[in-house]
């Protein structure tokens, strides 16, 4: 047996034992999919001020835009996670499927959840929500019509800024456009109705006493965020935000 | 009870494989699976065919010789129950049934429904083992070990080396197995020397082997005769990473 | 094939003499070690790698030797020591209860119903506690109490606790202990292993065990395999019965392959019956359940008190009508007397027309006492899986029914005779665990085979092989002498023979046949006309399957009925020998009860001035005319007397 038990493994022993192996791989993706799942919920969280007004909503909107040089090194950093999980997941796709290369005449799922059987559709349209959502409201490149092209609102400090509030409104108003979020946010749910506990499971989060409570966690918490994302079109799909 | 059989038959490793399909007449619902098997290899002997191969030794849920995914699932229909002791009381007069072998690269057919299971040995030789020699060891009451953990221990350790998680993972990993051995000693005394580099090692035989990655589906648990939790999987995830970014053995 | 005896009616066991609890230190001193520089010149192998072979293949390799070891399983790991449940005694006396060595020395010569050599149980009960501090060690999960300590339990016939268990696993656990130590061995190269390989003739060269001729059970190869040792731990024979609650590999053949190349088959007879079995439930049974005596710790064995009454349902028959019959003769142990002693108690009620179930054969054994005393709970606790091992098989709770139990052949104490060394009379052979006859005499007590496979593989073997590689003299051999090839050629000889028959009968067939006639008249109860009719119909039965057997496909490839053909024919030839050794033993002893022989009460009665020997048997070229040769068994320290549990 190979001596790994030194007491220093050393960085490069490191990163090709994360990258090499079955379970490292699994980790990164762990890792990049728990940090994509906070950024949502912090995403979620500046969402939900839709419902308070378009005062302090385009105010929170102005403030990231302010970030300046931390607001690239964040979309830097997502963009990396993002390819991260996905080459992960390719990978290891590959490498399961050579892992059966003859598939059973008869296949019968006795444990998987729908979440858990739909990761790979689910997660590759999630990518493409997402690429869509960004081009949408970040770059402004697709589903502006109707958009006004004076779209600043004066913040009650006297500041003018962009007014997302009004284009996120606007865009909603579209019922195309508001249900598309919702499956697109019901699909990511999906995606992480299995993932959540799936990435607690990799990391060796669960142990016996609290592995019941974490598959309920995990569901309950892909609901939260799809709840709270869901709200907003539906609100103004619905008339509640105007 | 009367059943129409669609069996896998190969001739060997190389020779690629297809269903024939059986009828089985007159079985007695207090047969086994296997014994209906038995049975069907004679008459099928006595018409001047060949009889199936099926791995099978004890009959009585222990060895873990015998395989068979039967209509879709590893070991059959029954929970907690190896093939030998699904009993045909199980199925219906008139049922098809499909019976395969385990399938995943790393356990190649060696016929019909018979696979070589070797991998598992290899992964065990890297380093399921306390590196005791015979002769010169303390009294067994000499480290006290608490119930608890005894019992954690013994839950891993009734792992049987059947493979029924490799053939129900639809990646076809061997984590549920290389787990059980990893939490059996993980949760000993006697163990802890090697913890990391054990670990390790046998994962690392684990990816050579060409066994696939583990999606926590929960399969394995969901078809391990021995009713073996995925929890043993979150310790070895656990103490693969801490080996892996601090490497020491505790 | 000549083999020279000392003399024809004095075997040698070349026990050390002296004090017997001084007797292993000595010896241990005397034996010649070799050189440890040496010893990875001397390649021994090891044949099967249940709990003997597997852990005598683990500590050879440890020492330095070159071993290779040989299994048909798959893996080392399914040998059927697997399926032992119960435990593994060990003279710990952690319980305080007045257990010594000397305890499990006299009460494994008593239980083995004084036809054990002495010096060898002595030794047996000695190291059985090096046994469970070097599984502790191994990481093996013995039960536990709350402070940490190992837990025991008393077990089938003792009146101390003094087993060591791990659930209802403990063979299992014990063998993949064993496994780890080999596996560990396996990967460090010091064991070569060789998988789905049969042993199918031991190799001779200038009157000693050189080598083996093995099968690849996968591509049909015939190989030859030379080296300075051989060590056969290639289990019972139980299979001779078909129906028995061996693993459907568990074979004769290595050991009779060795017999008839001049290794003497000592004891054939000695068979046990294990009671606590599930009734046979139809003809396409392929074997029979055991389910753990410890059930018998809390289960009450009954059966009706009147014939009428056996179809009823047992919860409609009142107290007042059910025999409790194990209780009323034997007041003391109850339940828990041995096992040849229930199982023929088992047999009596049946004959007497009181058995339950299909066919008349089935006693009941019931756990309504022990819920109502200790709760359902607490019953589900001690023996839930057993229970639902039992309701899978059958369908019926024994929660609400009683169960139906009956004895089944279980384990062989007979086997190839060995001296202290664990050596055949063949210089070279070396015979471990159940292979071999050494410890058990006439009746093995529960939990001693996992004891006596480990203490062979780990603590005795490993000396006594040193003394015979460090004195034996022989010269290296390469594999192609002339032996060899010879053997070789007489293997492929009888495998296209088993081929070329083509006739009309399977070989499981003729297996059926044959463990019927076995069982009928060489099971539970013998008599001299039962055993004279199965030495009669055993030849033409044998007869009929070289003529009529049909064996398809060919010999290149992965060809089960082969393997089984091949094990049927030595079997044909074993069940001979084992009638006749239960026709010459005109005694009842242990497992081996003659109907001549008992007492008015039903009792075996023993024969001490005829029959304290070992009968041994060697081949003569005829199988119908084996020779007996005698060990005189000598007690200095424990004198026979008639078992009584009374």
């Amino acid at each position: 047996m190979e001596d790994v038990s030194q007491p220093s493994p050393g960085i490069s022993k490191v990163v090709s034992r994360m990258h090499g192996s079955t379970i490292g791989q699994k980790a990164l993706m762990a890792v990049s999919g728990v940090l994509l799942i906070a950024f949502s919920f912090g995403h979620m969280a500046g969402h939900l001020q839709m419902f308070v007004g378009p005062e302090p909503y385009n105010a929170y909107a102005h403030f990231l835009q302010s970030l300046g040089g931390i607001k690239w090194a964040i979309r830097f950093g997502l963009v990396a996670l993002t390819i991260l999980h996905i080459f992960s997941a390719f990978q290891l796709t590959m490498r399961n499927r050579a892992a059966r290369p003859i598939a059973y005449a008869s296949n019968k799922w006795l444990a998987a959840s729908i979440g858990a059987k739909t990761m790979r559709a689910s997660g590759g349209i999630v990518l493409f929500f997402i690429l869509y959502h960004i081009l949408h409201f970040t770059v402004l490149l697709v589903g502006t019509a109707g958009f006004p092209p004076e779209d600043t609102y004066k913040l009650a400090n006297g500041l003018m800024v962009d007014d997302v509030y009004r284009r996120m409104v606007i865009s909603f108003q579209n019922p195309a456009l508001a249900l598309g979020y919702v499956f697109g946010v019901g699909l990511l749910a999906l995606h992480l109705s299995h993932g959540i506990q799936s990435a607690l499971q990799t990391l060796g989060a669960l142990n016996s006493t609290y592995r019941p409570l974490v598959k309920r966690v995990g569901p309950a918490l892909a609901g939260l965020l799809f709840a709270g994302f869901a709200s907003v079109p539906l609100a103004v799909l619905t008339g509640c935000i105007k | 009870m009367n059943l129409t059989l669609k069996i896998w038959r190969q001739k060997d490793k190389a020779t690629p494989g297809k269903f024939e399909t059986y009828e089985a007449k007159d079985i007695s619902p207090d047969m086994s699976f296997l014994e209906m098997l038995d049975v069907v290899s004679e008459r099928a002997q006595a018409q001047g065919q060949e009889p199936c191969a099926f791995d099978h030794d004890c009959r009585e849920g222990i060895c873990g010789m015998c395989s068979l995914v039967i209509n879709g699932v590893p070991h059959g229909p029954e929970a907690a129950t190896t093939t030998c002791q699904l009993h045909m009381r199980k199925f219906k007069d008139g049922d098809n049934i499909v019976i395969e072998p385990w399938r995943a690269s790393a356990f190649p057919v060696l016929r019909d429904l018979v696979v070589d299971r070797t991998a598992f040995d290899r992964i065990q030789q890297k380093g399921g083992f306390v590196s005791v020699n015979t002769g010169g060891t303390p009294d067994g009451n000499a480290i006290p070990v608490s119930k608890l953990e005894a019992d954690l221990a013994m839950d891993a350790a009734s792992c049987i080396g059947c493979g029924a998680c490799v053939a129900a993972c639809k990646n076809a990993s061997a984590m549920l197995f290389v787990a059980a051995k990893v939490s059996q000693y993980a949760h000993l005394p006697q163990g802890q020397a090697e913890r990391s580099r054990r670990v390790l090692a046998m994962m690392e035989q684990h990816d050579v082997e060409g066994f696939g990655s583990c999606t926590n589906f929960g399969e394995c648990e969901a078809v391990c005769p021995k009713e073996i939790s995925v929890r043993v999987i979150a310790e070895m995830n656990r103490d693969y990473l801490r080996a892996t970014l601090v490497g020491t053995d505790p | 094939m000549s083999i020279s005896l000392d003399s024809k009616t004095h075997l040698d066991a070349k026990t050390p003499g002296g004090p017997l609890a001084q007797q292993w230190d000595k010896h241990k001193f005397d034996l010649k070690l070799v050189n440890p520089a040496n010893k990875r010149k001397f390649k021994v192998i090891v044949v099967g790698t249940g709990l003997a072979g597997g852990s005598a293949a683990a500590s050879l390799a440890e020492l330095g030797y070159d071993v290779h070891a040989f299994a048909f399983q798959d893996s080392p790991r399914r040998a059927h020591s697997i399926a032992a449940q119960g435990g593994i005694n060990a003279a710990k006396n952690y319980q305080n209860d007045g257990d010594s060595v000397y305890r499990l020395f006299y009460d494994t010569i008593k239980g083995g119903d004084y036809r054990a050599r002495e010096s060898n149980v002595y030794r047996l009960a000695q190291v059985s506690t090096s046994i469970i501090d070097q599984c502790v060690a191994q990481g093996v999960p013995f039960a536990r109490e709350y402070g940490g300590t190992l837990s025991n339990r008393s077990f089938g016939g003792a009146q101390v606790s003094r087993t060591f268990y791990a659930r209802g696993q403990t063979g299992q656990q014990l063998l993949l202990g064993a496994y780890s130590a080999l596996s560990r061995q396996i990967g460090l190269g010091t064991v070569k292993m060789h998988n789905r390989s049969e042993m199918l003739d031991l190799v001779m060269v200038n009157g000693h065990a050189r080598g083996i001729v093995t099968r690849d059970l996968v591509s049909g190869k015939i190989e030859t395999w030379a080296a300075d040792a051989v060590v056969l731990a290639t289990g019972g024979y139980g299979n001779v019965f078909f129906l028995s609650t061996n693993a459907q590999g568990c074979n004769v053949t290595a050991t009779w392959r060795a017999h008839k190349r001049g290794a003497l088959f000592a004891n054939p007879c000695y068979t046990q019956i294990h009671p606590t079995c599930i009734p046979v439930s139809g003809d396409h049974q392929s074997k029979l359940t055991l389910m753990s005596e410890s059930l018998r710790n809390d289960g009450r064995v009954w059966v009706p008190k009147d014939k009428a009454d056996v179809g009823k349902d047992p919860r409609q028959i009142p107290e007042e009508k059910r025999d409790y019959y194990l209780e009323r003769i034997y007041p003391s142990f109850g339940n828990l007397v041995p096992r040849d002693i229930a199982s023929r108690a088992a047999k009596r009620m049946c004959d007497e027309g009181r058995g339950v179930g299909p066919g008349g054969l089935g006693v009941y054994l019931d756990f309504g006492d022990a819920i109502k005393r200790i709760g359902k709970a607490a019953v589900a606790d001690r023996y839930g899986n057993l229970f639902e091992m039992y309701q899978r098989i059958t369908d019926e709770s024994p929660y609400e029914v009683p169960m139906r139990i009956y004895p089944a052949v279980h384990y062989s104490m007979g086997g190839l005779w060995v001296d202290y060394n664990l050596m055949s009379n063949l210089p070279g052979l070396h015979v471990i665990g159940e292979a071999n006859f050494s410890d058990h005499g006439a009746n093995r007590l529960g939990a001693s085979a996992l004891m006596q496979g480990l203490a062979d593989g780990y603590f005795v073997l490993p000396y006594t092989i040193g003394n015979y590689l460090a004195t034996s003299g022989q010269k290296k051999v390469t594999g192609d002498e002339p032996e060899f090839k010879a053997a070789a050629d007489d293997v492929r000889k009888r495998v296209s023979t088993l081929l070329g028959i083509k006739g009309k009968r399977s070989p499981t067939s003729f297996h059926r046949e044959l463990g019927k006639l076995l069982w009928d008249n060489c099971g539970m109860a013998r008599n001299a006309k039962g055993l004279q009719e199965a030495l009669d119909r055993i030849p033409s039965l044998r007869e009929e399957f070289w003529g009529n057997l049909n064996v398809l496909g060919d010999g290149d490839s992965y060809n089960v009925a082969l393997e089984k053909a091949g094990r049927v024919a030595d079997f044909m030839e074993f069940g001979e020998l084992l009638c006749r050794d239960a026709l010459e033993r005109e005694e009842s002893c242990g497992g081996h009860f003659r109907e001549e022989y008992q007492s008015e009460a039903g009792e075996a009665e023993r024969n001490d001035e005829k029959f304290t020997y070992v009968a041994a048997w060697n081949y003569t070229g005829d199988v119908s005319k084996p020779e007996l040769v005698k060990e005189p068994l000598i007690f200095e320290e424990v004198h026979p007397s008639t078992r009584s549990y009374k």
